[in-house]
């Protein structure tokens, strides 16, 4: 009988800490929630444009000197249950963007992957969101749809294997791959 | 304790004792003469004294040499006259050896009163020691006599006593004996009927031992105690009503997927012993497997071997009876 | 008048026997489902055959969840006939019924004949004579276990039936997938298909020939619709995005699937024929996991339209759609029982992913399964057990677990990981 207050202000405290750190990351409400490819890139390109001066200088300065080679950083992490880009990766895509736009004729696969939580097929879904939210912001970095393919692999090819919140961080992820 | 309705008890011992004392007191009264007529007591003591130094100064050779004489009113009459006369020569003069010049008739005269007197003492003490040595023997005597009565008076109550004493002491016994022999009865009587109850519990225990689930096992012999003990004929049937009712629903296989609003009565006839005879489907539930599992609980749940401890009347309401399994939406 | 005063006087005594001997009746209102005991005698002569008839009829029972078999050591006789079965003996035992049987070889084929005796009516409620090849003895096994679950239940029996599973050996890159069918109780693998590349769904046709599945090895996802005996097989979509979750109608003529090409994942119909699709879902959310109910006029699937994924149902005659999962927040992979009242879903809780029951009727949910990591749960044909995919430490195993959540057992796999199990139909 004790549990159950317990239990719902825990679950209280919990989705309000989520939702606190997802307010954090992008400043946009629940990303699952309807439209979220068009609040999702709206907002992500609103916060990526507001900080893209300042992440500038974040960057190493070789992946930003040298637009002719492939940025080395090829995967970004997502949080659990979002496909709101994070701001400390929002660099990583900067350069990918710039490498994109300057190598027109490269084509670049998004292979989107969620953790192994959940449902397969509904996973694959996760994971083509995700994707989806780093080619909108591609898109709004000036890269030509038609050099971005996107394909999920939703929990079908864990980067890590284990049942355990270290785990599924690395395997939420979107993989850059030319 | 066990009370004393029989107030003889208490009247014996209390006439008893009365008896008693009134012997003692009896007795005692009896022997007052007797002691009366003791005559050592006070008379004896008359002798006088003559010569208290002279006698025992003089030498013993010739004080022994004479005779006691014997009778006593002589010594009486002897010891009253000297005794009137004061004991002479008390002064010291102890040798005879004085210078005075006297003749010797007189001398001799004086030395022969001399001895007459001194004979005279003699025999008065002699006469005095004697009735002394009289009175002190009659007197001890009469002594001795007053306690040996004392004792055997004594002795007397004490055995009267002590003979009341052991009277009570036999009636209590008896009493008591009395007692443990009733009750002894009585005991016999009630392990006589726990020996035979327990047997029967043994008989029921047995039957229960075959059951399989336990927390129904105990429901079971809980049922079974109500059929024990049963005075009334309706607590009786209504023990065996549930006993048949929980025997069946233990062997009753329901699978959960069955519908539980399928329902279906079987018509079972026993034996006076419980065994079944038949059991047949009277109403359908319309699905042959839930018909067919109604039965098969009836034939796991027989025989009923409870059956056997009722009384006729209640046994006949059970040769043929129906069973309606309806089970209760749990989902 | 004399007549009538007979019959009257007749009429009268009836009434008052019927009266004086009256009417007792004891209600019985509750069973117990505990597994039944069941008695399985070794086949006289079974000793010499490559497999062990009876024991294979005591798996079968015991996993079905619904029999408790008694162990070989507490069988007190070994009748071989019901002739020389004394019954107060197995009813000593406690047990309800009683398998007795012996097995000849005829030529080179086996003849097997069993019984089936019911304990406590100390009657045959089944004797029938097997034939069969030596290769053909599991089947025989099978079809016997069939014959007596369903003249105990009322059941019919799935004990014949297979089913299909995703394997995945290796990690990171170096990940080998297979597709492979074996029967019911896990013996005659056979994989009919490899790849490097994911494979996902195993989705039977309603006639047990024909697997649908969706596999990666263009490089994405892609549903293909493969013959299981002749191992031919077609694409039937390649469509940008997701193609997934291929599901059969039950006439076997429609797919419905989750393709993903017009922006995000939605549930489409494509006529296997034709290869039209029609449009059936117009969320902006995730949609997938489609689900054909028996009676073929209405689909469940998953969508997270209401922020988290739930269970909603799509009637095809009014392209309605419908929530139907309250429960928890996250309901998923709906699977319909064979009557169409209950589904079975993933479902999670605080714990972790459960597989789940609902009757669809009082909306009632009930968990099954107490482990953490179920998904993917796939019917028997005949309602009674479930299949789903579970872990065992990190690997992939297989559980099954009763439709009242009774009984759950596991399905040992000797290496990689195993999951995506879909139950065939019924296939004899």
């Amino acid at each position: 009988m004790q549990f159950k207050p317990y239990a719902q202000g825990l679950a209280v405290a919990v989705s309000l800490a989520v939702l606190a750190g997802c307010s954090s990351t992008g400043g946009t409400q629940d990303g699952s929630m309807d439209g979220t490819s068009g609040m999702g890139a709206g907002t992500g390109s609103g916060t990526a444009s507001g900080q893209g001066m300042e992440s500038g200088q974040g960057v190493s300065g070789s992946e930003m000197g040298d637009r002719n080679a492939i940025p080395e950083q090829r995967t970004i992490y997502f949080a659990f249950d979002r496909d709101t880009i994070r701001p400390e990766f929002e660099p990583i895509l900067e350069a990918h963007a710039q490498y994109l736009k300057s190598h027109p004729n490269t084509q670049v696969v998004l292979e989107g992957h969620a953790d192994e939580r959940g449902t397969r097929e509904y996973n694959l879904g996760l994971g083509e969101r995700r994707a989806q939210a780093v080619e909108q912001y591609l898109n709004v970095e000036g890269v030509s749809s038609s050099q971005v393919e996107i394909v999920s692999y939703g929990e079908e090819r864990p980067a890590v294997r284990g049942h355990n919140e270290k785990s599924y961080a690395q395997n939420r992820r979107v993989v850059f791959d030319y | 304790m066990a009370k004393r309705e029989r107030r003889v008890g208490y009247g014996w011992p209390v006439l008893l004792a009365i008896g008693v004392h009134i012997a003692v007191l009896m007795l005692t009264i009896i022997k007052w003469p007797e002691s009366t007529s003791d005559p050592t007591s006070s008379a004896v003591v008359q002798a006088t004294l003559v010569r208290a130094e002279t006698a025992t100064d003089q030498p013993q050779q010739t004080e022994e040499s004479t005779p006691p004489s014997a009778s006593q009113p002589e010594a009486k009459k002897d010891a009253s006259q000297p005794e009137e006369s004061p004991p002479p020569e008390a002064s010291d003069k102890p040798t005879a050896d004085s210078s005075v010049e006297v003749p010797d008739s007189v001398v001799e005269e004086a030395q022969a009163e001399a001895r007459r007197l001194k004979e005279e003492a003699q025999r008065a003490a002699q006469r005095r020691a004697e009735a002394e040595q009289q009175r002190q023997k009659a007197e001890a005597q009469r002594q001795a006599e007053a306690e040996r009565k004392r004792q055997a008076e004594a002795e007397a109550e004490r055995k009267r006593q002590a003979e009341a004493e052991a009277e009570r002491q036999r009636q209590a016994e008896a009493e008591a004996e009395r007692k443990r022999q009733a009750e002894a009865e009585a005991e016999r009587q009630r392990q006589a009927e726990a020996e035979a109850e327990r047997k029967r519990q043994a008989e029921l225990a047995e039957r229960a031992a075959r059951a399989s689930n336990s927390s129904l096992e105990n429901m079971i012999s809980d049922e079974k105690q109500a059929i024990a003990n049963a005075e009334q004929a309706r607590e009786a049937a209504n023990g065996f009503k549930n006993l048949v009712r929980r025997y069946v629903e233990q062997s009753w296989n329901l699978p959960s997927s069955i519908s539980s609003d399928l329902r279906a009565i079987v018509r079972i006839q026993l034996l006076p012993t419980g065994e079944l005879v038949s059991a047949t489907i009277i109403q359908s539930s319309g699905n042959t497997t839930f018909d067919r599992s109604a039965i098969n609980a009836v034939e796991k749940a027989s025989p009923f071997l409870e059956m056997s401890e009722l009384e006729a009347s209640v046994r006949d309401q059970f040769r043929e009876f129906n069973l309606d399994f309806n089970p209760e939406d749990i989902r | 008048m004399k007549r009538l005063n007979l019959w009257a006087a007749a009429l009268l005594l009836m009434l008052c026997t019927s009266i004086a001997h009256a009417e007792l009746t004891i209600e019985i209102t509750q069973g117990s489902d505990q597994a039944i005991p069941i008695a399985i005698v070794p086949m006289e002569g079974g000793d010499a055959l490559p497999e062990k008839v009876s024991r294979i009829i005591a798996n079968d029972l015991e996993r079905s969840g619904r029999f408790d078999p008694l162990p070989r050591e507490s069988l007190i006789s070994q009748p071989s006939s019901s002739d020389d079965v004394y019954y107060q003996d197995w009813q000593q035992l406690g047990s309800d019924y009683l398998v007795v049987g012996k097995v000849e070889q005829q030529n080179d084929q086996y003849r097997i004949q069993y019984e089936l005796l019911n304990v406590n009516g100390e009657d045959r409620m089944l004797g029938e004579i097997v034939t069969s090849s030596p290769g053909q003895l599991r089947e025989g096994a099978h079809y016997i276990s069939n014959q007596i679950f369903e003249a105990i239940t009322g059941i019919r029996g799935a004990f014949s039936t297979s089913i299909a599973y995703v394997r995945a050996n290796g990690v990171g890159d170096n990940i080998k997938y297979t597709l492979n069918v074996a029967d019911a109780d896990g013996h005659n693998n056979q994989v009919i298909l490899s790849s490097d590349e994911p494979i996902l769904s195993p989705a039977w046709s309603p006639d047990g020939q024909k697997l649908a599945y969706v596999s990666f090895e263009t490089g994405r996802s892609a549903i293909y619709v493969q013959n299981i005996a002749t191992g031919q097989r077609v694409r039937l979509t390649s469509f940008e995005g997701i193609n997934g979750a291929p599901a059969w109608s039950p006439d076997g003529r429609k797919l419905a699937m989750s393709l993903s090409k017009d922006g995000q994942p939605e549930i489409y119909v494509m006529d296997v024929a034709s290869r039209d699709i029609k449009r059936l879902t117009h969320s902006e959310a995730i949609d997938t996991e489609p689900e054909w109910a028996p009676n073929g006029r209405s689909l469940i699937f998953t969508s997270d339209r209401s922020g988290n994924p739930q269970i909603y149902r799509y009637n095809l005659s009014s392209d309605q759609s419908q929530r139907i999962t309250f429960t928890g927040s996250y309901n998923s992979r709906g699977r319909f029982s064979p009557d169409g009242d209950t589904i079975f879903m993933v479902t999670r809780d605080d714990q972790g992913f459960h597989i789940a029951r609902q009757n669809l009727e009082t909306d009632r949910m009930t968990i099954l399964t107490d482990s953490n990591w179920d998904e993917s749960p796939s019917v028997a044909p005949n309602g009674t057990m479930v299949i789903f995919a579970t872990q065992e430490g990190t690997r992939g195993v297989l559980g099954l677990v009763s439709a009242d959540g009774s009984a759950s057992f596991r399905l040992p796999s000797p290496d990689g990981d195993v999951r995506s199990p879909a139950w065939s139909p019924f296939l004899d």
